[in-house]
């Protein structure tokens, strides 16, 4: 069975223990603000400053978004990289690193532009813990030594002390105790230099951490008690418990239960008189356990319980079953003298315990818990077993061992990735390794002679200027670039813009033309649906892609208009194959009109008879090819017939080229339009690359 | 036969109308008279008890919603007529209430009075009109209702309730901060439309959500956020670059 012991990584809080002046800080900070109402720049600091000290999370999450909009407003840069560094803050301790993420790489450029270097530092540390938080350890350390390298420049030892416990707890989470240990040694050392006791007990808890899974079980014991002597002269109960907690998990694997079961009640007994529920609950969790494994069942069925209850009241669910999985272990395992207690009949022993691991397997599945869901699979076939149902027994272990091997799986792609990393990681290390022993080469030359550090400097100079110039180059170049797509952006806007007074002329035209020749309701009839056409064609052309089933819709409505104007003269049909969903595939609004405008115009007017105009649209690989055809009188014969030159002819096809062309090069694509002469009529294809909205 | 009557500040407007209805539905709908300043309409109402009101929304320096606010039970259907007018018909949108864009379209016409056909209650009206007044205060707060039908009715809704919208065909499911869950014949394009401008975002085909109710998001190829209510939404791998964008400018 596995052993459970909660919350047992001691001080990885990063955020120290909260003392009673700090709290009072907060209080009088938000008493200030809540009477300090003018948006200015004393308001923002008091923001920054509540967002940086609060433990209060979702309050921090608020105070910082006002501070980066107040920031924004009074053009405040290093202010605003402050507050999207708060932010950060407060949205990674409220657990949703990607957007901890996005905040963090806003922060980024600021600081780097206005060259503030203990900035630029937090944002490092700030990545680091992300990655942390995703369990990518090695990158998490690689963006921790680079906060590292700018403390160190800037001689900020509180922080020093701080990125080299975050490096420690990586390493420790790898499981390279020798590194942590060497990273927490640090870290102690420069909290002792500024005099930050909390946390230096605080590194003492880890380095007891750290010499209990190298089994050095004394000096884990010693650690912690030293850092118990510290936390009882600031009178940190929380702190003191967690050390004496430390004791009892060492004695644990020491196999001294006694001893650990002792500890595990002191800390209790302190947890209760300062009712810090959860630690309650952790500790009676783990005296559970021990006693469990001790087979004193009543003992462990009792702590259990209390221990849920209070998982339960406080909403910590997933610690909350990770218990009813022990209770249920007890049901299976313990002896018939347990159950004569009036509490729970022994015939409901089986159904007890099923009950629990099916709940059980019902919550892993929804919160999709692979190892949750194992061990419910796990408990249910022992329950089986034991009332010598086999075959489901069978079935269950069968369903553990499948969802095992699926995490056994997993684990294996992080850690592969974790290990690529780490080469990754290696190799970097190497590298500013050699710069590092080159620069003190370097020392010892300029130590030697001034003329050769004189050679060196200006060697250096040169190179620097190299490398600034090169930065500066990809700068302007990846500027060159945005500037090139938002001047196609434009061109394209200017382009459908462009459509609109073109299209609106010939409508006026068609008006024009139907008030001379029929009655003026008619006239009065066309407005309205002209009216409308405009309102679909306004909107549609203020979008750079529009779903498919709205430029069909603004087409029809124009081709149904024509032909009211033109006595019917043709009819229309529009067909959509199958494949394509109109809704939710995008395309450039307004590109077909003007081939259909063509067709009616050149191809269809000078036709004798009711001529067919066909919009028809396919999916043709990943490509959907608009096709619009007409049995008029065809290019050759309209060309003959029109005065008009063939430059001047067709505004509409002309800017549908160039749209398709500037389409082409933003989006690297191979749209184009062909045209076709049919034995009668003319056939347009227009290619465009299939473009969906979801 | 509907009762109706015309109120309208521009007789051309109530010409046009009055030919429409005179051609198209003169057996359905009977049309009581047209008035084209605010007191001559009330009067109307009150006298002729119609059943149906076409109301201008801008009547001389005076509104049409002036003019219900006059009344004190609303028991008879409104359709307001406009010309392009983005805030209003918003605003007429979020109450579920008819309106008619002018220069009005034959056609459009045949689709409202189709509408009424079907249904005539009285209660949804001063329902709808409340909405309509609560919607037209908050113009440019937060706090917006929305009228949605439901089987039993007529649904008032505040936005900040609403936790994401689910699609099924031409029904969208919403689910609500307090777990309830409402089935709407409204595709969920409409809802996109009304509620994107408050800070809602399509995230998938299927799928409209309220971005302040995420709590996280987990990386995949599109992803997947979970909201507050712990449902877990697939975020289409076309939307995520959008997505992120949109999460990041909160």
């Amino acid at each position: 069975m596995r052993k459970l012991f909660l919350l047992s990584l001691l001080g990885f809080v990063v955020f120290k223990g909260i003392c009673q002046p700090e709290i009072k800080t907060i209080d009088s900070l938000k008493n200030a603000l809540s009477k300090y109402l003018k948006a200015d720049s004393n308001r923002l600091n008091m923001l920054l400053k509540l967002g940086k000290t609060t433990y209060d999370f979702e309050n921090g999450k608020a105070v910082s978004e006002e501070a980066i909009i107040l920031a924004t407003n009074l053009k405040l840069q290093s202010k605003l990289a402050d507050a999207y560094f708060s932010s950060a803050r407060n949205i990674l301790e409220l657990g949703n690193d990607s957007i901890a993420f996005l905040s963090l790489n806003k922060a980024l450029p600021i600081y780097q532009k206005l060259n503030n270097e203990p900035g630029e530092a937090r944002v490092y540390g700030g990545l680091g813990r992300v990655f942390q938080f995703r369990s990518e350890y090695y990158k998490a350390i690689e963006y921790n030594q680079k906060a590292l390298m700018l403390y160190e420049k800037v001689k900020n030892i509180e922080m020093l002390g701080k990125a080299n416990m975050d490096v420690g707890i990586c390493y420790y989470l790898l499981s390279d105790y020798v590194r942590a240990n060497q990273y927490y040694l640090q870290s102690k050392n420069y909290y002792e230099k500024v005099g930050d006791m909390v946390s230096v007990a605080m590194t003492l808890s880890n380095l007891a951490s750290v010499e209990r899974q190298l089994k050095k079980y004394t000096s884990a014991i010693d650690y912690n008690r030293n850092a118990i002597l510290i936390q009882y002269s600031l009178k940190d109960s929380a702190g003191i418990a967690k050390s004496l907690q430390g004791i009892g998990i060492t004695y644990d694997d020491m196999l001294k239960s006694d001893s650990a079961l002792w500890y595990y009640y002191k800390a209790l007994a302190i947890n209760k008189r300062n009712n810090y529920k959860l630690n309650v609950a952790e500790n009676l969790t783990n005296i559970g356990i021990t006693y469990k494994d001790q087979n004193r069942f009543k003992e462990a069925f009792l702590s259990f319980n209390e221990a849920r209850n209070i998982f339960s009241e406080l909403n910590r669910i997933m610690n909350k079953y990770e218990t009813e999985i022990n209770i249920g272990e007890l049901f299976c395992n313990a002896p018939d003298s347990f159950f004569s207690a009036k509490t729970i009949p022994i015939f409901q022993r089986y159904i007890k315990a099923t009950a629990l691991f099916n709940n059980i397997i019902a919550y892993a599945k929804e919160s999709e818990d692979l190892d949750l869901e194992s061990s419910g699979w796990e408990g249910l076939s022992i329950v089986y077993e034991k009332k010598g149902d086999y075959k489901n027994a069978f079935d269950a272990y069968k369903k553990n061992v499948v969802i095992r091997d699926s995490i056994v799986n997993e684990e294996k792609i992080t850690e592969t990735t974790n290990q690529l990393n780490k080469n990754e990681f290696e190799r970097k290390e190497a590298i500013s390794k050699a710069t590092h022993n080159a620069e003190i080469k370097q020392q010892k030359i300029v130590k030697n002679g001034i003329a050769a550090g004189a050679s060196i400097l200006a060697l250096g100079s040169i190179i620097s200027f190299v490398f600034y110039k090169r930065k500066r180059d990809a700068v302007s170049k990846q500027q060159e670039a945005e500037l090139k797509s938002e001047i196609s952006d434009t061109e394209m806007k200017a382009l459908r813009a462009q459509m609109n007074p073109h299209f609106i002329f010939n409508s006026l035209n068609s008006i024009g033309d139907y008030i001379t020749k029929n009655n003026t309701q008619l006239a009065d009839e066309y407005l309205a649906k002209f009216a409308k056409l405009m309102r679909l064609i306004l909107e549609n052309s203020e979008k750079k892609e529009v779903p498919l089933a709205d430029d069909l819709k603004a087409l029809e409505l124009y081709m149904q208009l024509e032909a009211l104007r033109m006595n019917q003269k043709f009819t229309y049909q529009i067909k959509v194959d199958d494949e394509i969903d109109i809704e939710n595939t995008l395309v450039p609004p307004l590109l077909l009109q003007p081939f259909v405008e063509n067709s009616i115009w050149h191809g269809i007017s000078n036709k004798d008879g009711v001529g067919k105009i066909l919009v028809h649209i396919k999916k043709e690989g990943e490509m959907i090819n608009c096709v619009v055809e007409d049995d008029g009188i065809g290019r050759k014969q309209a060309a003959e017939k029109s005065e008009i030159t063939e430059s001047k002819k067709s505004l509409g096809m002309k800017i549908t080229k160039a749209r398709i062309d500037i389409l082409n090069k933003v989006k690297n694509a191979t749209a184009a339009v062909h045209l076709f002469d049919l034995a009668q009529g003319t056939r347009v294809e227009v290619k465009l690359p299939l473009a969906l909205s979801f | 036969m509907i009762t109706t009557i015309i109120i309208d500040d521009e007789q051309h407007c109530i010409d046009r109308l009055t030919n429409l209805l005179k051609e198209n539905y003169s057996s359905s709908i009977n049309l009581l008279g047209a008035f084209n300043n605010i007191e001559d309409g009330l009067k109307a109402i009150n006298n002729l008890q119609p059943q149906l009101v076409f109301l201008d929304v801008q009547i001389h320096d005076k509104t049409g919603f002036d003019l219900l606010q006059q009344i004190s039970k609303v028991d008879f259907d409104v359709i307001f007529t406009t010309a392009y007018e983005k805030y209003a018909v918003q605003a007429f949108k979020f109450s579920a209430l008819d309106y008619l864009l002018k220069p009005i379209a034959a056609d459009d016409l045949g689709e409202a009075v189709g509408k009424l056909k079907i249904k005539f209650s009285k209660n949804d009206m001063s329902f709808k009109i409340d909405s309509l007044f609560h919607n037209l205060k908050n113009m440019h707060t937060a706090t917006k209702k929305i009228c949605v039908p439901v089987i039993t009715g007529i649904v008032f809704l505040d936005i900040v309730d609403i936790i994401r919208c689910e699609s099924d065909v031409n029904y969208t499911t919403i689910f609500l901060k307090d777990k309830q869950k409402l089935v709407v014949a409204k595709t969920l394009k409409e809802f996109e439309e009304m509620l994107t401008e408050y800070n809602f975002f399509r995230v998938h085909n299927s799928h409209l959500i309220n971005l302040n109710y995420i709590k996280s998001f987990n990386k995949g190829k599109g992803g997947f956020v979970t909201l507050t209510d712990n449902s877990v939404i697939e975020v289409s791998t076309r939307r995520k670059e959008d997505f992120l964008k949109a999460i990041a400018s909160i």
